[in-house]
């Protein structure tokens, strides 16, 4: 990709940024594409930390006590609510875009954020149990 | 004869002004734009069009701007208005309001934008009714349920409003967009026209429905509800059927939505 190329995406996609006058389908999908990218991001953190099973066990599972403990806990729980936002959303969205429920777009999308508050409250609870109570 | 209370007609108060800023460009002079602020007497009922028309009309200002039916039926007049792409004709001005051009379409000078981006798109998606048989009756016998999905769409003035709001129009200019879809919708649902697998396979390439992302602003900001985000998705529930029936029969010949 060329300097000027690079420059005419950064323009475009800067005029994603644009929220004045938006609506809540509007702020959906700038999530969808912000939690996408952080899981991304997340996805080769998750392969780089796999790479240690190559490493030794004990460098592994090092590892595993170090994000197993409550000072990981914040970000397993912002981790959860990214995933879940975006698994869900993308369930609207593909429900949607079959031309289902367009009438009714921003009920389904507070079902869907209902839904998806709900196990996210319920995954954090687990792991919050599992990283403040296990030894 | 009636007579009416006192104070039953608001009188129109001339000692207050409206102040509004406008976005002005003219690229023939000018290397960038810049805003001015106009007052305007404030009045009863005063609509962003009144205030254009003040100008140019009273106060002389050598404003460009888009006008005709003044009816929100032509959909030449869509500015944006504190951020949101509205018809000047219908639109309330409000104290303060910043005015500006249409977003996602090259200024030729102040509020008149190049519509050509959206003339070329809908000109390629054959925007005429290719009727099934000649009908040699008159008037041609239609029920209203057989026309009400097409009565939508075909509500569509074509006022670019949301194609300003479409956020991958601004990203992506190829995207055909929510206008042409919808008026290439309203043909599809028409029982009269033949072409629909044309059609359908024009909406269907790389840069058609498939590119949308359903987010929804384009049916917000549609003044006349003709539901552009209804008809693509519409659309793209046709494409889907289409190829699902082909790929059953086997058609060798069939290259596939998103693949031409």
């Amino acid at each position: 990709m060329s300097i000027s190329e690079f420059r005419s995406l950064l323009e475009n996609v800067s005029q994603w940024l644009k929220f004045r006058g938006k609506h809540a389908g509007y702020w959906a999908f700038l999530f969808q594409r912000a939690s996408g990218v952080v899981l991304v991001g997340y996805l080769y953190l998750h392969l780089y930390e796999l790479r240690l099973l190559l490493v030794g066990r004990a460098a592994y599972e090092g590892f595993l006590r170090l994000v197993l403990s409550p000072v990981f806990l914040p970000f397993d729980i912002v981790l959860f609510a990214v995933g879940i936002y975006h698994g869900a959303n993308g369930l609207r969205t593909a429900i949607s875009e079959f031309g289902y429920g367009i009438s009714h777009s921003k009920a389904l999308l507070a079902l869907m954020l209902l839904v998806g508050a709900i196990a996210w409250a319920f995954a954090s609870y687990a792991v919050a149990k599992f990283a403040l109570v296990a030894p | 004869m009636v007579q009416l209370a006192p104070n039953s007609i608001q009188k129109d108060n001339d000692n207050d002004k409206l102040t509004v800023r406008i976005f002005r460009f003219n690229p023939q002079t000018e290397a960038t734009p810049h805003y001015v602020n106009y007052q305007v007497p404030r009045k009863k009922l005063v609509r962003i069009m009144d205030i254009f028309e003040y100008l140019v009309e009273v106060q002389g200002v050598d404003l460009a701007f888009r006008s005709s039916c003044g009816m929100m039926s032509c959909g030449s007049c869509g500015i944006l208005a504190n951020g949101v792409p509205k018809l000047a004709c219908v639109e309330a001005a409000e104290d303060r309001m910043v005015v500006e051009p249409l977003p996602n379409f090259p200024v030729i000078r102040d509020l008149v934008v190049d519509r050509r981006l959206y003339d070329e798109k809908i000109s390629t998606l054959l925007p005429f009714l290719i009727r099934k048989d000649s009908h040699t009756e008159f008037p041609e016998f239609i029920r209203h349920s057989q026309m009400t999905s097409r009565n939508v769409f075909a509500q569509c003035i074509s006022c670019l409003l949301c194609m300003s709001a479409c956020p991958i129009v601004a990203s992506d200019p190829h995207f055909i967009g929510p206008a042409a879809l919808t008026r290439l919708a309203g043909f599809v649902e028409d029982i009269r026209d033949r072409d629909t697998d044309t059609r359908i396979l024009k909406a269907s390439g790389t840069d058609g429905v498939y590119r949308c992302h359903f987010i929804g602003e384009c049916s917000e900001v549609c003044p006349v509800d003709a539901k552009p985000s209804l008809a693509i998705q519409i659309l793209r529930r046709k494409s889907t059927h289409s190829f699902l029936r082909q790929l059953v029969r086997g058609a060798k010949n069939y290259s596939g939505p998103g693949m031409h």
